[in-house]
């Protein structure tokens, strides 16, 4: 499970982190706060699972050679980083300082803020012609004994030498300008912990309702997971009280490369489900994902869910039994789950299921971000927290009481 | 910058608001009881700890005597929630204590620079009878009543044909009196203010008619009432 995360200037965060995670992690804070940032870093890491050589030139001149992880696809096949490329709608490819030769990746820093000229990936097999574009940032793994390590001449030139021991964790540079503080040209961060694997990694984001279900994540759960189709089906019935027997099928695309979803009703003609509202598209989707996810992983490769604003298209009831379908998917799973929102009822709904004890005290947190002059702060609301803060009617979203819209407008008309 | 105020029940919210009127600085907690006031306050002041803003907290306590309860052991709590707190938020930390103010040795203090945090612990130690069970906020709204230009005051806005000195009298004895003859003893402030309210057709809870007393005395009156009170604010402002 990932415990911490600190930054150095990545996106809009210059320095500052969070100290500590749970299994279910509800990130709430203003605009521009880093719940974003938060999510992608977190995205990046977990996807570093391939073992590959990195020879780093310093500026000293300097040449070592260090083990390191790279990128690869997350559950659905994406890279991860030309899904935030495509998130930022970036123009261009991601990965300008790359070039690929014979296998080897290349990458010449230009004013990465950092002592260092350049690296040289490859792996044994070599990397394939292309792969250069998907490749932005490399994992040094980190053990106890930090500086005793090969690698500690890269961790502490790319993070520094203010590395606190720790157990197990991952410090990621990132090359690519883009993404780093004001396009200060690098950024790092030190994660503690253990992250997920890649290919049981899931980012679920405004975007992911508008897409079909790609055809190889598709092909390799349905041969994989057992009574996948009905277990969705079951779980999507509940959140949507659909109470007449259903099946949920999948057809290819014209293009034979995703697969969509429908539901068969036992009397009624089928229905794509794009047909049906966004609230269902978005929640059948995510519900596809994490059915399989909940059944595919395991201690050795735990999963991650990155859940961006889970209220978006949701009727408060239909949220509330997702959340709660959500939870039952994850609880007692080797699932870690991040959720960015700024709904007053996702808070609500998990302290609900928190106080019924669907959900365990131990196993959630709200983190309350704040972001000033790139400074990353947050503070922390465990179940006892969130109980009394929401019975009073104080916001942890604000620090301040909530003053319900309905009320405003009442007080408005009076006047 | 805004103080929050943990209150045990509604009577010290009210009264609070009569004497904060001007300013509206102070946002005041629901009074859900004493046993309420320890976990409410680890709740607030944790996530608070965190962010880079300045705290400033004022517990209002009464002091049940009656339960085995001291000025020492509501401190201790404070205390001891204080620091618990703080430990979990702010590692390293040395344990903090709080101490009285000169003046008011029932008003405790906190103060920290980093984080800008103040606390005060106000403990109502002021019983009108000594024989009183507890000493609670209406102990001292009860001594206002009794001031004989709030009791005139009161009288005239209900337009009673009763002298102020009349209607302590039935307040503070006559009344009593009676209801010890037939074997019912008032306890505390409390009871006096219900009797009070009764004999002037104020038909409302003791915590309006705490607001109620409060709008009718004078300024000077009230400010030497809730000395200690007002001594907390000024501590936290200051």
């Amino acid at each position: 499970m990932i415990e911490s995360i600190r930054f150095r200037d990545f996106r809009g965060i210059h320095e500052g982190g969070i100290e500590r995670f749970r299994q279910i992690n509800l990130l709430v804070g203003p605009n521009n706060s880093g719940k974003s940032t938060v999510l992608e870093a977190l995205y990046l890491t977990a996807t570093l699972s391939r073992a590959a050589t990195c020879t780093v030139h310093y500026q000293s001149d300097n040449v070592d050679t260090y083990d390191v992880l790279v990128s690869v696809t997350d559950l659905l096949g994406e890279h991860p980083v030309k899904r935030l490329w495509a998130r930022h709608n970036y123009v261009g490819l991601p990965s300008g300082l790359n070039t690929w030769q014979q296998g080897l990746i290349k990458v010449v820093l230009r004013d990465s803020g950092v002592p260092v000229k350049a690296l040289e990936l490859y792996t044994g097999q070599g990397f394939a012609e292309g792969e250069e574009e998907s490749i932005a940032s490399v994992g040094i793994p980190v053990s106890p004994r930090m500086e005793e390590q090969a690698s500690w001449p890269l961790v502490s030139a790319i993070w520094g030498s203010d590395l606190e021991p720790f157990e197990e964790g991952r410090v990621v540079f990132c090359w690519q300008p883009e993404l780093s503080y004001y396009y200060r040209g690098s950024s790092a961060w030190v994660l503690r912990g253990t992250p997920a694997v890649a290919e049981h990694t899931l980012f679920f984001d405004a975007e992911s309702m508008q897409r079909h279900i790609p055809l190889g994540f598709y092909q390799r759960m349905l041969g994989t997971v057992p009574g996948w189709t009905q277990h969705i089906a079951r779980t999507f019935g509940r959140v949507f009280k659909i109470e007449r027997p259903f099946g949920a099928q999948f057809l290819p695309t014209p293009d034979r490369q995703q697969v969509q979803g429908w539901i068969a009703p036992e009397d009624r003609p089928a229905l794509p489900i794009d047909a049906w509202g966004d609230g269902a598209r978005s929640a059948f989707k995510l519900l596809t994902y994490l059915t399989a996810l909940s059944a595919i992983a395991t201690p050795d490769a735990p999963a991650l869910l990155l859940w961006e604003e889970p209220e978006l298209y949701q009727h408060p009831q239909t949220l509330a039994l997702l959340l709660q379908g959500v939870a039952n998917l994850v609880r007692g799973k080797p699932i870690q789950v991040f959720i960015s929102t700024h709904s007053l009822e996702v808070i609500a709904q998990i302290t609900t299921l928190l106080q019924s004890e669907h959900l365990s005290a131990e196993d959630v947190l709200l983190l309350r971000l704040d972001l000033k002059d790139g400074k990353l702060n947050s503070s922390w609301f465990d179940r006892d927290d969130l109980v009394v803060w929401l019975e009073y009617g104080w916001d942890p979203r604000t620090f301040q009481e909530f003053v319900s819209p309905l009320r405003f407008h009442l007080r408005q008309e009076e006047i | 910058m805004s103080i929050y105020v943990f209150v045990e029940g509604e009577t010290e919210a009210r009264v609070l608001k009569t004497i904060d009127k001007r300013r509206q600085l102070m946002e005041i907690g629901e009074g859900r009881g004493k046993d309420r006031i320890i976990s409410d306050l680890r709740a607030r002041l944790g996530p608070s700890l965190e962010r880079d803003a300045p705290i400033r907290l004022l517990v209002l306590r009464d002091l049940d005597a009656h339960t085995g309860e001291t000025v020492e052991s509501i401190v201790q709590s404070v205390r001891d929630v204080v620091n618990r707190t703080m430990r979990e938020r702010v590692p390293g930390t040395p344990s903090v204590t709080l101490s009285p103010l000169p003046d008011f040795p029932s008003v405790y203090t906190l103060a920290l620079s980093q984080p800008d945090f103040r606390l005060a612990l106000h403990i109502a130690t002021y019983r009108w009878r000594e024989e009183f069970t507890k000493a609670t906020i209406d102990d001292y709204v009860l001594s206002l009543a009794l001031q004989p230009e709030v009791a005139a005051a009161l009288i005239v806005e209900k337009r009673w044909n009763l002298s102020a000195d009349d209607l302590c009298k039935k307040v503070t004895s006559e009344i009593p009196r009676i209801l010890e003859q037939n074997g019912i003893l008032l306890r505390e402030a409390k009871d006096y203010v219900r009797l009070y309210a009764a004999i002037i057709h104020e038909h409302t809870s003791p915590a309006v008619f705490a607001e109620i007393v409060t709008a009718h005395v004078p300024e000077e009156n009230l400010r030497s009432a809730f000395a200690p009170l007002l001594a907390a604010i000024d501590f936290l402002r200051s």
